[in-house]
């Protein structure tokens, strides 16, 4: 209840996480009101139960791990994870429909949507978060080696697909995404 | 797995990562120095990150975009969460100065004794609505004037409001009647979320469906409201035999978050 909740900084904290948590939450079910639907159901946990959370350096964690509970939650309750991989986000009502990389982004937000739930959680957890190994493997309750075979898979199915997927419109990002870091 | 010597895939992908231990980071570093195919999948396996940020480095939530804070709006992220952050932490204040106000004050505000209730429901449970419902009949009969109770419901809990399938929709529509300063409230996310799935929901007239059970919440505690869970009225209700709820009609906002 908020009166048990913990002190201001905390609850700043779990505040700002909430454009996270949806940018998470898209990640794993590619819908935004869906998403918009797990973030909040995360965050109204996060607040009534934070003072459970007692090492507020794992609080990114903590956080992801609710999400997770939530979505885990949702599909079992519908049971349409499969349902899921199909869905594609209206680039019309689409968050990046005034970006100029907006169709970059659908098509990378397809490929996506395309792969196994269990790969689309731990490459959004270690990219967009930049979670460790071993915060995800504690966020998703499976072992770090688990965690790196996912993500390896996904990574190399995301690019392989994206590519594949390529017509001419994205030869460009393409190149822009292929500006390499390592000489 | 493929190899390339002794470094094989995992390997890559945890150099890419910084989860390699030193000795093994130098290893990989000076096999690429060497290995130009070896280079050349190092890079393909570290677009991902950029395809990611790409795909969703840039989304916000509904609620955000409404108030122009989206990437249409020109802002960066930064600014974007760092407004968001006033927000909540003005919401989230509010509603803490309200309640420690209202638990600690002596009664020197006239306004002292009027009670604002926001009562959260999110399962399907039919204990659950009873409780909520008992709890705020209670509320309007005892509460003095000015004082409201709004009974938010999202996920499973809309089944308390729906018309089609509650076994309370005579009560909620008696409170409805009866009282000005009960409202009834289901999220619309959930219910767009129920509609995708085939379900139609019908609601018991009056219940607010306009807007996210999260931004109705917020939207109160701004305002100084109490936040409760159904939860806990049935924990509390279950460990003092409903003792509190039967003498101060369960209502005081100190009786209620203490």
């Amino acid at each position: 209840m908020l009166g048990a909740l913990g002190n201001s900084t905390l609850r700043r904290a779990i505040a700002d996480s909430r454009g996270r948590l949806y940018r998470m939450a898209m990640a794993w079910c590619g819908d935004e009101m869906l998403a918009d639907d797990l973030a909040q159901e995360a965050l109204t946990a996060a607040i009534e139960h934070c003072h459970k959370l007692r090492d507020r350096n794992r609080m990114d964690a903590w956080l992801f791990t609710i999400l997770h509970n939530c979505w885990n939650r949702h599909l079992r309750r519908r049971k349409l994870t499969q349902e899921f991989t199909d869905e594609i986000p209206s680039q019309a009502q689409g968050p990046l429909s005034d970006c100029v990389c907006d169709e970059i982004a659908q098509q990378v937000r397809r490929v996506v949507a395309s792969l196994p739930p269990e790969q689309r959680e731990v490459i959004s957890l270690v990219e967009l978060e930049g979670l460790s190994y071993c915060e995800v493997s504690q966020v998703l309750n499976i072992p770090i080696g688990t965690v790196m075979s996912r993500l390896h898979r996904a990574r190399k199915a995301l690019v392989a697909r994206f590519d594949a997927a390529g017509d001419s419109g994205m030869s460009e990002l393409r190149r822009v995404t292929s500006i390499h870091r390592v000489k | 797995m493929k190899e390339t010597g002794k470094i094989d895939e995992l390997m890559l992908t945890a150099f890419i990562d910084g989860e390699l231990a030193p000795e093994d980071t130098a290893r990989v570093v000076q096999a690429m120095e060497q290995d130009p195919v070896l280079r050349e999948r190092v890079n393909r396996l570290r677009r991902s990150g950029d395809l990611m940020r790409l795909g969703f480095g840039q989304a916000v939530t509904s609620r955000d975009r409404d108030k122009g804070l989206g990437p249409s709006g020109h802002r960066t992220f930064g600014q974007w969460a760092a407004s968001l952050v006033l927000v909540f932490v003005t919401a989230i204040a509010s509603a803490i100065g309200g309640f420690q106000a209202g638990l600690h004050s002596g009664g020197a505000d006239a306004d002292d004794d009027i009670k604002r209730v926001v009562l959260h429901i999110s399962k399907s449970d039919p204990a659950a609505f009873a409780a909520a419902l008992e709890f705020t009949r209670k509320f309007a009969l005892n509460e003095p004037a000015g004082s409201e109770i709004a009974v938010v419901a999202n996920a499973g809990g809309l089944d308390l409001l729906r018309r089609d399938v509650s076994r309370f929709k005579q009560q909620i529509g008696s409170l409805i009647d009866g009282y000005e300063n009960v409202y009834f409230i289901a999220c619309a996310n959930s219910i767009k979320a129920l509609r995708e799935t085939g379900v139609d929901p019908v609601f018991i007239e009056h219940v607010d469906t306009s807007r996210p059970a999260f931004d109705q919440i917020v939207s109160r505690l701004d305002a100084g409201w109490s936040y409760r869970k159904v939860e806990s009225l049935m924990i509390e209700g279950a460990a003092a035999g409903r003792r509190d709820i039967g003498r101060t009609g369960g209502a005081s906002a100190a009786a209620i978050d203490s």
